[in-house]
């Protein structure tokens, strides 16, 4: 029972935290916006079919845009020095962990509530919302957990900012070839059986990073 | 410690006379192959050096998690070690497989799903190297790289399974035509050699850890002595 109230604690600090700046959320919205701009032009993507270009895009618009958000995670405290002070309190790792990892969930689909639709507006996608929602939430849930402990791990190198991409996009390949293929698969109306694979590979890295990263996540802010 | 030194130089004979058996076999007993001619000879060190770094990051992570068990630092210096040589064969075996390709495939690289998955697994390999360089003397970068090892071996099966899923699994290398792909068959002579080509790699990547974890300690000691008299 306490460590859901510490859980539900860091949640709230870390929300409320954000609330009051909301720096780390515009930024990120801003660049998911550019990434799209960007794309347009890099391609030319007029004309070709969307609902299989798209996906690509719209995944590298996600993960690039979250990296923004984690990246700031912990560096952010390590800047204030208030990770120090929470590993001081008596409070379980495992719930700072997964705290900040929900936040983290939290904020990259607080970004991608807004750039899907922009998305969609943009490169004028037709879309089915039911079986697309559910994938995106899949993957941005490994991303989540991974991103935290990376940015984790990251924050307390010297060179934070450029570490967590060098570390996290390796460890991300196949979760993100998984959540473009699933998005083409929804996007494109095709039979699940199609891309069932990809499924059960996704549903297997979230469930198996989620755990590990519980379970690891002391070694990294130990002292 | 100069038992341990002689060890080790013995083992450095060993695999001198392995790797100078292996190149014998892979240049003179191995018979040419017919259609790929004396190119297919890269393919004996090739397969050696893809086998050590494909090992490696399994070394790499039991060593990690005796650290983190023990705290001692052999340990870790063991895994660094192994992820290095990783990075080493890693680039050794896409050098040579490259220079294999571009004759018999006609191109440099294909993203064909045994090269892609390798690729991506070199890629963590690297990733490693920059996060124990960015903090060489951090004390806690160990145990973070320690955590980094594991995410990393866990990634493995995923790296594996992903690009297989996404191009399907084209077998090349030897047998019979499955696919329309390019294949060749292997005689028992060049079975032989690429057995004797895995063990002479096999040595020299022992050889290699041995030395990188020894190199290790000596900077560590190296580190605490310049503690000890305030350089």
């Amino acid at each position: 029972m306490i460590f859901f109230r510490q859980l539900y604690a860091i949640i709230a600090k870390e929300m409320q935290v954000e609330w009051r700046t909301k720096e780390t959320l515009s930024a990120m919205l801003v660049f998911a916006l550019l990434v799209l701009v960007i794309f347009n032009f890099a391609f030319d993507l007029q004309g070709v079919d969307i609902r299989v270009f798209g996906p690509g895009v719209l995944w590298v618009a996600f993960s690039f845009s979250g990296i923004i958000g984690l990246g700031r995670s912990f560096a952010a405290e390590r800047d204030r020095g208030s990770l120090d002070g929470m590993l001081l309190a008596p409070v379980d790792r495992g719930a700072i962990f997964l705290g900040k990892a929900f936040a983290n969930l939290v904020f990259i689909l607080a970004m991608e509530i807004v750039t899907l639709p922009l998305f969609v507006i943009l490169f004028n996608v037709p879309i089915e919302w039911f079986p697309l929602v559910g994938y995106i939430l899949m993957g941005t849930l490994g991303f989540a957990a991974v991103g935290t402990l990376l940015s984790a791990i990251a924050a307390s190198t010297r060179m934070r900012d450029v570490m967590l991409p060098v570390l996290l996009f390796p460890v991300l390949v196949p979760l993100l070839v998984a959540s473009v293929k699933l998005t083409q698969g929804a996007l494109q109306n095709l039979p699940f059986s199609d891309y069932q694979g990809w499924f059960n590979l996704l549903l297997a890295y979230d469930v198996i990073f989620l755990v590990v990263a519980y379970l690891v996540f002391e070694f990294v802010v130990e002292e | 410690m100069n038992t341990k030194r002689n060890w080790s130089d013995i083992w450095g004979i060993v695999t001198l006379i392995a790797v100078m058996v292996g190149l014998y076999f892979a240049f003179v007993y191995a018979p040419t192959e017919a259609t790929m001619g004396s190119i297919q000879r890269i393919f004996y060190f090739h397969m050696g050096s893809n086998a050590a770094s494909l090992t490696s990051i399994l070394i790499a992570a039991i060593a990690a998690a005796l650290f983190l068990r023990s705290g001692n630092l052999k340990y870790d210096r063991v895994s660094y070690a192994c992820m290095e040589l990783g990075v080493l064969f890693g680039a050794i075996s896409l050098a040579t497989g490259m220079i294999w390709a571009r004759p018999v495939w006609g191109t440099w690289w294909t993203w064909e799903a045994r090269l892609t998955s390798f690729l991506i697994l070199w890629l963590v390999y690297v990733a490693y190297m920059m996060l124990r360089l960015s903090s060489a003397n951090d004390p806690t970068i160990a145990r973070i790289a320690a955590v980094f090892t594991f995410v990393g071996v866990i990634d493995v099966p995923f790296i594996m399974i992903a690009p297989r899923l996404w191009r399907g699994l084209h077998p090349v290398l030897f047998g019979t035509n499955a696919g329309g792909e390019f294949t060749f068959n292997i005689t028992p002579e060049m079975l032989t050699t690429l057995f004797v080509c895995i063990v002479a790699v096999m040595c020299l990547y022992i050889w290699l850890l041995v030395q990188r974890a020894h190199l290790g300690s000596l900077q560590a000691q190296v580190a605490e002595l310049r503690e000890q008299y305030g350089e």
